[in-house]
C-alpha cells in the first residue's frame, strides 16, 4: 500500500501495535496458570475429588464390596442423634480449649521470653523449642505412651525416686485426665511453631513505643499485656484459626497413644469416623461422620471470624 | 542450551523405551504363570511363620505354573491393611478374615461361597463338626476356618499362690476377691490385662466369664437374634456388675486401658502378676518367654456367682480366623488357591505340626500326639469345661463394637453396667432391623 506524502508517493508505513497492558497481564495470567495447573490437578485429585465422593457415600448404606444401597438422608438423620459422635465432637472442643490457652498462651511467654534481654543463648531456645514440630506425630504418640507409662514412664521414675508414689497416675488410662494428658503432649510439640508466628509477629512493632513505655515506667509484665498482646490481636486471630482447623483433623497422636479409650474418653470426631469406617464396615456412615466433621469445621471456623471482626470493628 | 536439553530429552526417552520393552518381554516371560496372593499375618517370630511358608514353598515347587506369594504383614497392621482392601472390592486370592469380617463381606459379595469348593476339593469330608458356626450366614459358608481356638481360662503362678497361702483355686467369686485381695497385699498384681486392642477384655476374659452369670441357651439366643434374650435381662447386668466389681476390688492392673496385650502377658512371665485370662497361642509363649514360669503354670476356668451359676466351668471355643477366597478370583485361580488349600495348607500333616508347634487344635482332623503338645494346653484340653461362645466372633460387628469399647468403659469406671446394657441393646435392636 502506497500513500502521499508532501508530494511523494511513499509506501505506507507499517503501523507496529505497542504492547498494551491487557495484553502483557493476559501473558502473565497464562504462565501463572501454566504453574499452578500441576498443582490444582494434585488438589482435586487429593482432595476436591475425594470430599465429593465421599459425600456421594455418605447418602449410602455401603459396607464395601460391590453392593451400594441408596438411604436418602438416613446417615444424617442418624448422625444428628448420635451420642457417640457428639462425644467425639465434644472432646474436640474440650482438647480445642485447652490448646488455645496451652499453645498460643506458651507461646505468647517464650517468645516474650525471647525478645527479652534477660533469656541467654536465645537461638539454641529457638532451635530447641521448634525440634519437636519437625517429629512424625506417630513417633510422638509412641514417645508420650513411654513417658506416661506407670511402670517405666519418667514421670513414675521420678515420683518413685523422690518416694511420692502417690503421684503416679496412669493418665491415658483415665477417663477424666486422657484428654489433658494428650493435649500437654500437643501442647509440647507445637508450641515452638506457634511461638515462631508470635515473634515473627513482635518485630512489626515499633521499639519506639515500648522504650516510651518503658520510660512511663512500665513493668515488663504491664507492657507484655497492655501494649505487646493488643497490636498482636490480627497474629493472635490467625494461630486461633490454626488451632481450631488442627484440632479438628487431629488423628494420629489419638490413633497411637489411646486408640481412642479407655472407652470413649479421648475419641475425636476424625478417630471415630475412621472406626465407623474400617473397624464396623460402616463406610457409608463412616463417610457422613467425616462430612459432618468437615461442617462443624466450616461452623467453628465462621463464628471464630464473626468473633474476630467484631472485635476488629470494636478496636 | 536448548540443544544439549533436547538431546538429554531424546535419550531419556529411547532408554526409557528400551527398558519398557525389556520389561514387556520378561513380563510376556512370566505371564503364563499364575500368581495367587496369600494375605495372612502368620509373620517371621510367629509359630506359625514356617509352616506356612514351608506349605507355600512345597505348592510352588510342584507347581511350576503357579506362584503363590506370601503377603505378610504383622497382626495390627494386617486387620487394619485387611478392611481397607476390602473395602474397595480388592482383596488378595486368598486371605485371613475374622470369621465375622467373612460373614460381612460375604453378605456384600467381596469374598466367594465356599460351600461347593469344600466339596469338590475334599476337604469338608476332613473339616470338624460345627467348626463354620461362626464363619456361615445361613449355611452359606464363607470362611474355612483356621483352627479351634481355646480363650478365656485362667493361667495362674501356683508358686506365687503358694508363697501368700492360697491353698487351691477360689471356686467362686466372692473366694476369687479373697485370693485377689492377698495377692495384692503382697505387692502382686492379681490378674494382668491388656486391653488396648479392644478385644482381650471381651475375647480372653469376659465371654468366659459371663457364660455362668447367663448360660449358653441365652447367648445362643442373641447370636442368632430371634428376640428372645435381652441385654437388657438382669442376668446380663449382673455379669457386667461383678466384672465391674472385679476392677473395682483392684483385680486387674490400673493401666489396663493403654497395655497391650502381649505387655500384659510379659507381666505374667515376669512373676508380677499372678494370674491372665488366656488364649491357647500364649501357652507356647510363655514356654518360649518363661520356662519357669511355664513349669509354675496351673490351669483354671473363671469362676462364677456362689449360688446360682447358669453353667458349669467354661472356656472359649472359637474359630475366630478363617480363610477366604475374593470375589474376583478368574476360575483358575480359585481352582489353584482351593489346590494349595486341601493338599498343603490344611492336611492333616499340617494339623498335626499346627497343635505342636502353634499350640492349637486345627479345624480338621489330624492326630494328636500327646507327648509333643504344649504341657500347659495339655491341661487345657484336660480340663472338664464346657465350650462357650467367643463373642468377639459371633456378635453382630455394630454391637460387637459397642461392646468392647463399652466394656473397657465399664472397667475404667467411664459407665455403668446399665448403661452399656442401654448402649448394647439399642445397637442389637438396630440389627436386628437390618
Amino acid at each position: 500500500m502506497f500513500e502521499y506524502f508532501g508530494g511523494w508517493m511513499i509506501p505506507t508505513p507499517k503501523i507496529i501495535k505497542e504492547p498494551t497492558m491487557r495484553s502483557f497481564e493476559s501473558k502473565e495470567v497464562k504462565t501463572i496458570y501454566k504453574f499452578i495447573l500441576p498443582w490444582f490437578i494434585l488438589f482435586c485429585f487429593a482432595l476436591v475429588i475425594p470430599i465429593f465422593t465421599c459425600l456421594g457415600i455418605s447418602f449410602t448404606s455401603w459396607r464395601g464390596g460391590p453392593k451400594i444401597n441408596f438411604n436418602g438422608i438416613d446417615n444424617y438423620v442418624r448422625l444428628v442423634q448420635d451420642a457417640e459422635f457428639w462425644n467425639a465432637f465434644g472432646n474436640n472442643l474440650e482438647l480445642m480449649a485447652y490448646l488455645i490457652v496451652g499453645q498460643i498462651g506458651f507461646a505468647f511467654v517464650f517468645a516474650l521470653m525471647y525478645n527479652s534481654k534477660l533469656v541467654r543463648f536465645k537461638e539454641l531456645h529457638r532451635r530447641l523449642i521448634f525440634l519437636p514440630c519437625l517429629l512424625a506425630p506417630a513417633v510422638v504418640g509412641m514417645v508420650w505412651q513411654l513417658v506416661y507409662r506407670i511402670d517405666i514412664g519418667i514421670f513414675a521414675i521420678l515420683f518413685r525416686s523422690l518416694n511420692l508414689e502417690n503421684w503416679i497416675i496412669p493418665w491415658l488410662d483415665s477417663p477424666k485426665l486422657v484428654m489433658p494428658a494428650i493435649s500437654i503432649v500437643l501442647i509440647w510439640q507445637y508450641v515452638g511453631q506457634y511461638c515462631l508466628i508470635i515473634m515473627a509477629g513482635m518485630q512489626n512493632i515499633n521499639k519506639s513505643v515500648l522504650e516510651a513505655a518503658e520510660i512511663d515506667g512500665t513493668t515488663a509484665i504491664q507492657r507484655a499485656f497492655y501494649i505487646v498482646f493488643p497490636l498482636l490481636k490480627s497474629t493472635i486471630f490467625v494461630l486461633l484459626m490454626l488451632v481450631i482447623s488442627g484440632c479438628m483433623k487431629l488423628f494420629d497422636i489419638f490413633f497411637i497413644m489411646t486408640n481412642g479409650g479407655p472407652g470413649n474418653s479421648s475419641m475425636v470426631a476424625v478417630l471415630y469416623s475412621y472406626n465407623l469406617a474400617f473397624h464396623s464396615n460402616k463406610l457409608g456412615y463412616g463417610s457422613t461422620s467425616a462430612i459432618g466433621v468437615v461442617l462443624l469445621s466450616f461452623l467453628l471456623i465462621i463464628i471464630m471470624k464473626q468473633f474476630t471482626k467484631r472485635i476488629a470493628d470494636e478496636n | 542450551m536448548k540443544k544439549l536439553l533436547t538431546v538429554a530429552l531424546v535419550v531419556m526417552l529411547v532408554t526409557t523405551g528400551l527398558f519398557a520393552q525389556g520389561g514387556q518381554e520378561k513380563d510376556q516371560g512370566s505371564a503364563k504363570k499364575l500368581e495367587i496372593h496369600y494375605a495372612n499375618f502368620s509373620t517371621e517370630g510367629e509359630s506359625h511363620f514356617k509352616m506356612v511358608d514351608q506349605s507355600i514353598k512345597n505348592f510352588n515347587a510342584a507347581n511350576p505354573n503357579i506362584k503363590i506369594m506370601n503377603d505378610l504383614l504383622p497382626s495390627a497392621a494386617y486387620t487394619t491393611n485387611i478392611q481397607a482392601v476390602a473395602a474397595s472390592n480388592d482383596l488378595p486370592q486368598i486371605s485371613m478374615l475374622r470369621a465375622s469380617q467373612a460373614q460381612a463381606y460375604g453378605l456384600n459379595g467381596v469374598i466367594l461361597p465356599l460351600n461347593d469348593l469344600l466339596v469338590e476339593s475334599g476337604l469338608d469330608a476332613r473339616m470338624r463338626p460345627g467348626v463354620y458356626k461362626e464363619s456361615s450366614v445361613d449355611g452359606v459358608i464363607y470362611g474355612i476356618p483356621w483352627a479351634i481356638g481355646y480363650y478365656g481360662f485362667i493361667l495362674y503362678n501356683s508358686e506365687i499362690f503358694d508363697e501368700v497361702g492360697i491353698k487351691e483355686f477360689p471356686k467362686n467369686l466372692d473366694e476369687f476377691k479373697v485370693a485377689c485381695d492377698t495377692l495384692n497385699a503382697a505387692g502382686y498384681i492379681p490378674m494382668a490385662l491388656g486391653d488396648k486392642p479392644l478385644w482381650p477384655a471381651d475375647s480372653l476374659t469376659f465371654s468366659a466369664f459371663v457364660n455362668k452369670f447367663v448360660g449358653p441357651d441365652w447367648t445362643d439366643s442373641i447370636v442368632a437374634k430371634d428376640g428372645t434374650a435381652s441385654f437388657l435381662d438382669a442376668d446380663f447386668i449382673a455379669a457386667l456388675t461383678a466384672f465391674q466389681k472385679l476392677a473395682k476390688d483392684g483385680t486387674f492392673n490400673v493401666n489396663l486401658a493403654s497395655l497391650d496385650h502381649d505387655e500384659r502377658r510379659i507381666l505374667y512371665s515376669s512373676k508380677k502378676a499372678a494370674m491372665i485370662s488366656a488364649g491357647d497361642w500364649e501357652c507356647v509363649q510363655i514356654t518360649r518367654e518363661a520356662p519357669d514360669v511355664a513349669a509354675m503354670t496351673k490351669v483354671a476356668a473363671w469362676p462364677g456367682p456362689k449360688n446360682g451359676a447358669k453353667a458349669g466351668d467354661s472356656f472359649e471355643n472359637s474359630s475366630a480366623w478363617t480363610i477366604a477366597l475374593s470375589a474376583n478370583n478368574s476360575e483358575a485361580e480359585t481352582q489353584a488357591a482351593m489346590d494349595y488349600l486341601a493338599n498343603y495348607h490344611m492336611t492333616p500333616e499340617w494339623g498335626k505340626q499346627h497343635i505342636e508347634v502353634g499350640g492349637s487344635i486345627a479345624s480338621w482332623e489330624h492326630e494328636i500326639d500327646k507327648t509333643k503338645i504344649n504341657p500347659i494346653m495339655a491341661d487345657v484340653y484336660a480340663y472338664d469345661s464346657e465350650p462357650c461362645l467367643n463373642w468377639d466372633g459371633v456378635m453382630d460387628i455394630d454391637v460387637r463394637e459397642v461392646f468392647q469399647r463399652g466394656l473397657q468403659s465399664l472397667l475404667t469406671m467411664g459407665v455403668t453396667p446399665q448403661q452399656l446394657a442401654s448402649k448394647m441393646q439399642a445397637e442389637y435392636v438396630r440389627a436386628l432391623k437390618k
